[in-house]
């Protein structure tokens, strides 16, 4: 589904990752996991075509083909998802409207025919049951005035809407209080399928407690440094990242890279001029 | 008939005057029809303009909006009457004319009244007369006509007398609610060829509104053909004590036409007027809105969305005068700029010393879709009184990056994505417009023109990041 070679990827001269290889097959839930600045929601957002960063080498492939040549919609109609971790409130765009133009673009983009409102909205209800969304927010624009597990959920459900082939979630289960844990963990698990792989960004093994990983990654200084089952994450909640971070080549690099994936995160946020 | 003189610069002694714009506009543009006393004012009128020519970006009012353009053009007068082909002018509107629905719609072609105003249903509460009409039956309307701005009236006030062809007086009677809005079309021929050369037409249109009335009047601006033409608009909106009336002003000549139009309101205790300013169209687009808020509790909304593209030039320029206590104004200016166009916005809020407890609202939001795109906004306050809240804040950006990557990341393509965006930042403005049964239309006439800006520059560079 996604194959990974030698990623390297930096942001205004400073390189971020710095060589991951990463192979995910259809089925497979994989967990990515690392200390803060680490470059874990860079991968992610690479993944999904955000053109902040620059890709020094490597490729990616997805079923096939070269991720890096399509724009980030074409990857999203191609079947890439991912979950933002601040998603975006873009107020004066209804969610019906927002929702509806997604699922539509998709469903062309595979050749399926567009739904009227009619059935966009009956299947649109039946995937809100599955995070339990209330109604009332579709008729505000796109997460305008959520609360932060609101929006987390509104994640989920775009998920369950444009059922893609490969799902990243940046840091879904951040700022989550338990009953949202729940309800945004049996939101993926129900999305869980064989023809389906999913990428788990997170900094907390938490998550894991309730949607179980085939494998962990754990990614620091821009590598991944150590790969296993689940039972890594546990290793990981009890001992914590120092020894990744002091085991890896260089530690002091892994702490000018956490600064410098911090000076990225702004200069792009900077450089957007909105 | 007076020998035929030309009354433009050589007579303006003041200091700059190598410096205004060499079109001599003389006595032969003048229109030749209508009353004596039309005639002694357009003559006085065009004298006066003589004196001073067309601004230039010297004079602080137009230091912003070049008229080099219009200087430049060889008008003729508009014709003296419609063509016979033009009786039937509703049924040859163009097809960007709002629909109306069977609302009263009344249409001037060049400057001249193309409908028998006789046939028009019109609700009850209201009457509609030909200016020229009304004011040699009533002196004191006459007289009204006659003063010319020579204080602080800039050319094109002067120019618009000289060239007066006519108006409409509406006037609403007190306590009536008038339902649905009333149309007036203007439509410009344009000069598509050399055989049609262009026309520089005034009108000046009044409107009353008796206490306790309701009434909404639209103005729409709209062009048969391409090729430029120069239509001068002045509206006197007087809003009696408790009236609720509103002005619509929809601008959606070719991309040649000139249109200088000055919208000025005078409001009475607790009257409400709503401006509400779509332009669209146009070349050079001159709007100026000024409300004077005479009587205390008086409201007064201007609300305005612009959206000049290619070398469109769409300057908005607004003074609100607050000369009652407890009044309330409202400025809510949105514009989106694309390609090489100019935009300004002009804000000034005068509060006389016994304005006190005014509370005056701007604000000036523009979108840039390109490097080139231009957008001057500023606000001016002049506060004589010392208890007042007046603010002002002012946006110029492009479209949010990180709106359009989640859109885009949801499988959205780029270009229907950003205009969302766009349809998003309009749409606080359209959901503005009073009345309600208006938006659809106007919002339709935004949007279409909105999918043509991006469709026209697929994906401009200075966008993408």
């Amino acid at each position: 589904m996604l194959e990974i070679k030698n990623l390297h990827a930096s942001a205004q001269g400073h390189e971020i990752l710095r060589g991951i290889d990463l192979t995910v097959r259809a089925g497979e839930v994989h967990s990515i996991m690392g200390p803060n600045g680490s470059g874990k929601s860079t991968l992610a957002q690479i993944i999904a075509g955000r053109e902040d960063y620059e890709i020094t080498e490597g490729t990616i492939l997805f079923q096939g083909k070269d991720l890096l040549e399509l724009e980030a919609d074409e990857r999203a109609r191609a079947g890439v998802f991912l979950a933002f971790q601040y998603p975006v409130e873009i107020p004066g765009v209804g969610n019906v409207q927002f929702l509806k133009a997604a699922l539509n673009a998709v469903r062309r983009a595979r050749g399926e025919d567009e739904l009227d409102t009619a059935r966009f909205l009956r299947l649109l209800r039946e995937r809100m049951a599955l995070v339990s969304m209330d109604e009332r927010l579709l008729k505000r624009s796109v997460n305008e005035g959520f609360s932060g597990g609101e929006k987390k959920r509104y994640e989920i459900l775009q998920m369950a809407l444009l059922e893609p082939s490969l799902c990243v979630l940046d840091e879904t289960d951040s700022g989550l209080d338990i009953d949202a844990m729940r309800i945004v963990a049996d939101g993926i698990n129900a999305l869980r399928a064989p023809t389906r792989a999913m990428i788990l960004v997170t900094h907390y093994q938490r998550l894991l407690d309730y949607v179980q990983p085939d494998f962990v990654h754990v990614l620091a200084g821009g590598r991944i440094v150590r790969s296993g089952g689940k039972e890594l994450a546990l290793e990981l909640e009890s001992h914590g990242y120092a020894p990744f971070m002091n085991g890896s080549p260089g530690s002091d690099t892994a702490t000018i890279v956490t600064n410098t994936a911090g000076a990225g995160r702004k200069a792009a946020i900077a450089g957007t001029g909105a | 008939m007076k020998p035929m003189t030309t009354l433009t610069s050589p007579i303006s002694a003041q200091a700059g005057a190598a410096a205004r714009l060499p079109k001599e506009f003389t006595r032969d543009m003048l229109p030749a029809d209508g009353p004596a006393w039309l005639h002694d004012l357009r003559t006085r009128a065009l004298a006066a303009f003589a004196g001073r020519g067309l601004p230039t970006t010297r004079d602080e009012a137009w230091k912003d909006t070049s008229v080099r353009a219009i200087a430049e053009t060889a008008f003729v007068p508009g014709p003296p009457a419609p063509r016979a082909d033009r009786a039937r002018v509703p049924a040859v509107l163009p097809s960007q004319a709002i629909p109306d629905d069977g609302a009263p719609r009344i249409v001037f072609v060049d400057g001249r009244l193309a409908t028998d105003l006789a046939t028009i249903d019109l609700p009850a509460g209201v009457t509609v007369q030909p200016l020229l009409d009304a004011a040699t039956a009533d002196p004191a309307l006459r007289t009204r006509l006659e003063a010319l701005p020579l204080e602080r009236a800039d050319a094109f006030a002067l120019l618009g007398i000289a060239l007066m062809s006519g108006g409409l007086v509406i006037r609403v009677r007190a306590g009536a609610t008038v339902d649905p809005p009333l149309f007036i079309t203007h439509l410009s021929s344009g000069s598509p060829d050399a055989a049609t050369p262009p026309h520089a037409v005034s009108l000046r249109h009044i409107i009353d509104v008796g206490a306790g009335a309701q009434v909404t009047v639209v103005e729409e601006y709209l062009s048969t053909d391409d090729g430029p033409s120069l239509t001068i608009t002045r509206t006197e909106l007087d809003a009696a004590d408790d009236a609720v009336a509103r002005h619509v002003m929809v601008e959606r000549e070719s991309e040649d036409a000139f249109q200088v139009g000055v919208l000025a309101t005078r409001q009475g205790r607790n009257s409400t007027v709503d401006s509400h300013s779509i332009l669209l169209g146009g070349r050079i687009v001159r709007n100026d809105v000024n409300p004077v808020l005479a009587g205390e509790h008086a409201h007064g909304v201007l609300n305005g969305l612009f959206l000049p593209r290619r070398r469109q030039h769409h300057d908005n320029h607004m003074l609100v005068v607050h000369e009652a206590p407890h009044c309330a104004s409202r400025q809510y200016y949105r514009g989106i700029l694309a390609d090489q166009a100019k935009g300004v916005f002009t804000g000034r809020i005068y509060v006389a010393r016994e304005a006190q407890k005014t509370d005056a609202i701007q604000t000036s939001d523009n979108l840039l879709l390109s490097t080139a795109a231009q957008i001057v906004t500023q606000p001016q306050l002049e506060i004589y009184a010392d208890d007042v809240r007046c603010t002002h804040g002012a946006t110029v950006g492009q479209l949010n990056a990180h709106a359009l990557f989640y859109l885009r990341a949801r499988g959205i393509p780029e270009a229907e994505a950003r205009l969302m965006l766009l349809f998003a930042f309009v749409e606080e403005a359209i959901d503005r417009i009073e009345p309600a049964s208006l938006r659809a239309p106007l919002r339709d006439a935004v949007q279409e023109r909105l999918a043509g800006a991006i469709t026209a520059d697929p994906s401009p560079a200075h966008a993408r990041r």
